[in-house]
């Protein structure tokens, strides 16, 4: 919240209008997001750059197509406006408008002076006006609205200085009376408002003839560029293809670029607990900050090349203007099982990690679309589920034929998608839809992408996993780390891997996983790979890690793949046989895909539904079924007579 | 493109063919749908451009005042020519 003393002003404008851009050239990206208390809206707060001048927090509020709020969430944005809600009203409204879609956007900027907000227009995108042979007169736009007006430009910084002098100066201006908000409007109400707004647009924009561009005739209203491009992408036949290969691009540049990062930082780690045990192996409390607290540091920090990787290319794609298109060609599939077009990217998101998907999800406008989206989200198949995958998918490929690994990998994304869809589907038909579902999404000029907002988008996507995800994964790895090691086994006379597999048994983890044995029994599973799936509800990916501490491979290399997969081929029930059956392990990876096992998901799924009871059902519905689908399988292939 | 059998001019954005253009009649239907149009721009007397049409002939993009949005069928049923 703002500091007192400190005026605050706020940028307003509609979606795209370029308010994000200049608000980073104002703050110079410091900054950060802001929880309005008791709603899910989230906003951008930093002070202005020391060398502007001023000193003042500057808000960026969410795009806004009307003051008069059509959502709870878009209530909550028009309050701030007034002061109400207890939030301090701001000192100046900066009104963002988009000089190539002049009528559009001076339509919110009527609205914030008719309800008599201390307004500055900043008029931006001169560049795309030329392009159509037109300029802004701010002269006359100031004359018309009667309030302040500069043109900037925020990539290159052209007005910012006069933006500012203009925002000092309705900051030291006498207060002006309080600001009422705007009354519902009528139909009436928005043709004289739009009457008298192109009327203001005839006397603003001027002809420019620009050399070797259509000299005379009506200027286009559209950006030639642009609908060259949809033509394409927006094409039945080529814009799905063409959706098709960005996502398969996307996700391949997932899997080949985070690659090598995971491996250096996953060695690392495990390279500084190997480090730190050894310096006092007999200590408990050594070992719990070098086998617990580092190891689960570094079980956080080894998907986060991958998450970034994924927010760098939504990032890009939704800067370039893509994004809303993929959304478009989309929204007729999606509105079929009760989504919006709108839940695409979050749910996209949901790939790298259900958190900043679920959090995604507050660009959903419609309340029960949304709700729906965050309620299929952790079918997402989430980056944390993959080290699960490649160690079963490992045990379970064939030496000689390693394709088929790459192919499994393959139909368990896609029957995550597949169950996303279903599960949606079904919940939609079950509980009646009560208002009509829209979707009017404005499709944005192509632009060639800017690294500066793509870097502040990904930072803060990735940040959201790292706090929601990471502190609790942390503090919950320690904690395991002790219910394995506690209460002390004797261990007297045995061998490294002997003790660490004895104390494990004799420990509240260990007696815990022989409490779900009777569970386990039927995945023809016993209390060892039980105990690592209680360890995988704090974080799946701690699945790994556990196993690979209960089978006793921790003993002489932890960090090897090839070891674990050793002693999982090695590991036999009581009555001699194998363990890690075919059917067995099949199950296994079922579960993976349908299971949610993630208390960080449940408690972020809780914050933006309300209420425990989504997460609740979420809970016992995916993991009840992630059972039965598991049990069906293994007595499937055992009736078929795999074994 | 040719409007598909329907002589004489469609009759909303809806039926609009793909690259359609057109002046908007009036905006009727769902009394909370025509007042977003209407705040979105789609105002009588404007012109439109019809730009695209998605995969499954839903939903349509429409240019008008300077740039294009997207619109349900729903939608663009509202907004008559």
């Amino acid at each position: 919240m703002p500091s007192i003393g400190r005026p605050t002003v706020a940028l307003l404008g509609q979606p795209n209008c370029g308010k994000t851009t200049l608000f980073n050239a104002l703050t110079g990206f410091r900054n950060r997001t802001v929880n309005y208390p008791g709603a899910t809206v989230e906003w951008a707060i930093g002070p202005l750059r020391a060398s502007l001048g001023l000193d003042a927090d500057l808000v960026d509020l969410p795009g806004l197509t009307s003051l008069v709020p059509r959502s709870p969430d878009e209530a909550v944005t028009v309050r701030s406006l007034f002061g109400q809600a207890d939030h301090e009203r701001p000192a100046a409204v900066v009104v963002v408008v988009d000089s190539s879609q002049l009528s559009r956007h001076l339509y919110v900027a009527r609205q914030a002076l008719d309800a008599g907000l201390p307004v500055v227009v900043a008029a931006t995108m001169g560049d795309l006006l030329a392009r159509r042979g037109l300029a802004l007169s701010v002269a006359d736009l100031q004359r018309r609205l009667g309030c302040p007006v500069d043109a900037i430009d925020a990539r290159t910084g052209d007005g910012i200085d006069g933006l500012v002098r203009l925002i000092r100066g309705v900051l030291e201006a006498p207060p002006p009376n309080a600001p009422r908000p705007v009354a519902a409007v009528l139909a009436d109400g928005v043709l004289a408002s739009y009457r008298e707004i192109e009327s203001m647009e005839r006397d603003c924009l001027t002809p420019v003839p620009l050399p070797g561009l259509h000299l005379g005739g009506a200027a286009p209203d559209v950006d030639v560029f642009t609908a060259r491009i949809d033509r394409w992408l927006l094409h039945p036949v080529c814009g799905l293809f063409i959706f098709g290969l960005v996502m398969v691009g996307l996700f391949a540049s997932v899997f080949l670029l985070a690659r090598p990062l995971m491996d250096l930082i996953d060695g690392l780690f495990a390279a500084s607990a190997a480090w730190i045990v050894a310096l006092s192996p007999d200590s408990l409390l050594v070992r719990l900050l070098g086998d617990g607290i580092v190891r689960g540091v570094g079980a956080v920090l080894v998907f986060l090349p991958q998450i970034v990787v994924l927010f760098l290319g939504i990032g890009f794609l939704e800067d370039s203007g893509y994004l809303a298109r993929a959304a478009v060609l989309v929204d007729r599939p999606l509105a079929a099982i009760g989504l919006n077009g709108r839940s695409f990217v979050p749910l996209l998101s949901g790939f790298a990690c259900a958190i900043p998907g679920m959090l995604a999800a507050r660009t959903v406008s419609d309340r029960r679309e949304r709700l729906l989206t965050i309620f299929v989200m952790p079918l997402m198949s989430c980056s944390a589920r993959l080290p699960v995958y490649a160690l079963l998918l490992a045990f379970l490929t064939p030496n000689d034929r390693p394709w088929i690994g790459g192919l499994a990998l393959a139909a368990l994304y896609l029957c995550s998608v597949a169950s996303g869809a279903i599960v949606a589907g079904l919940v939609s038909r079950l509980l009646p839809r009560t208002g009509p579902s829209r979707f009017m999404l404005e499709l944005p000029v192509y632009r060639a992408p800017r690294l500066g907002s793509i870097l502040t988008a990904t930072v803060d996507r990735s940040r959201h996993y790292l706090v929601k995800a990471g502190v609790p994964i942390v503090v919950i790895s320690a904690a395991l780390w002790l219910l394995c090691n506690l209460p002390v086994a004797s261990t007297a006379g045995l061998s490294p891997g002997e003790s660490r597999a004895r104390q494990l048994e004799a420990s509240y983890a260990g007696r815990a996983g022989k409490c779900i044995e009777p569970l386990m029994e039927p995945l023809g599973l016993d209390w060892r790979v039980g105990g690592s799936m209680v360890a995988a509800f704090a974080a799946r990916e701690a699945f790994v890690g556990a196993l690979a501490v209960i089978l006793t491979v921790s003993s002489g290399d932890p960090g090897s793949r090839e070891s674990l997969l050793l002693s999982m081929r090695a590991a036999t029930r009581a009555d001699g046989t194998p363990l890690f059956t075919t059917a067995a392990t099949v199950g296994l990876v079922v579960f993976f895909v349908f299971a949610l096992q993630c208390l960080s998901t449940l408690a972020v799924s809780a914050r933006e539904a309300g209420s425990w009871l989504m997460p609740l059902v979420q809970l016992v519905s995916f993991t009840g079924f992630a059972y039965a689908a598991a049990f069906l399988v293994v007595t499937g292939l055992r009736a078929a007579g795999v074994d | 493109m040719e409007s598909s059998g329907r002589p004489g001019r469609p009759a909303s954005l809806a039926e609009a063919p793909v690259g359609f253009r057109g002046t908007i009649r009036d905006v009727a239907g769902d009394a909370g749908t025509c007042l977003a149009l209407l705040e979105l721009g789609f105002t009588p007397g404007q012109r439109v451009v019809l730009v695209a049409v998605a995969p499954f002939g839903d939903p349509v993009a429409v240019s008008l005042r300077g740039t294009v949005i997207a619109l349900r069928q729903g939608e663009a049923r509202c907004v008559r020519l």
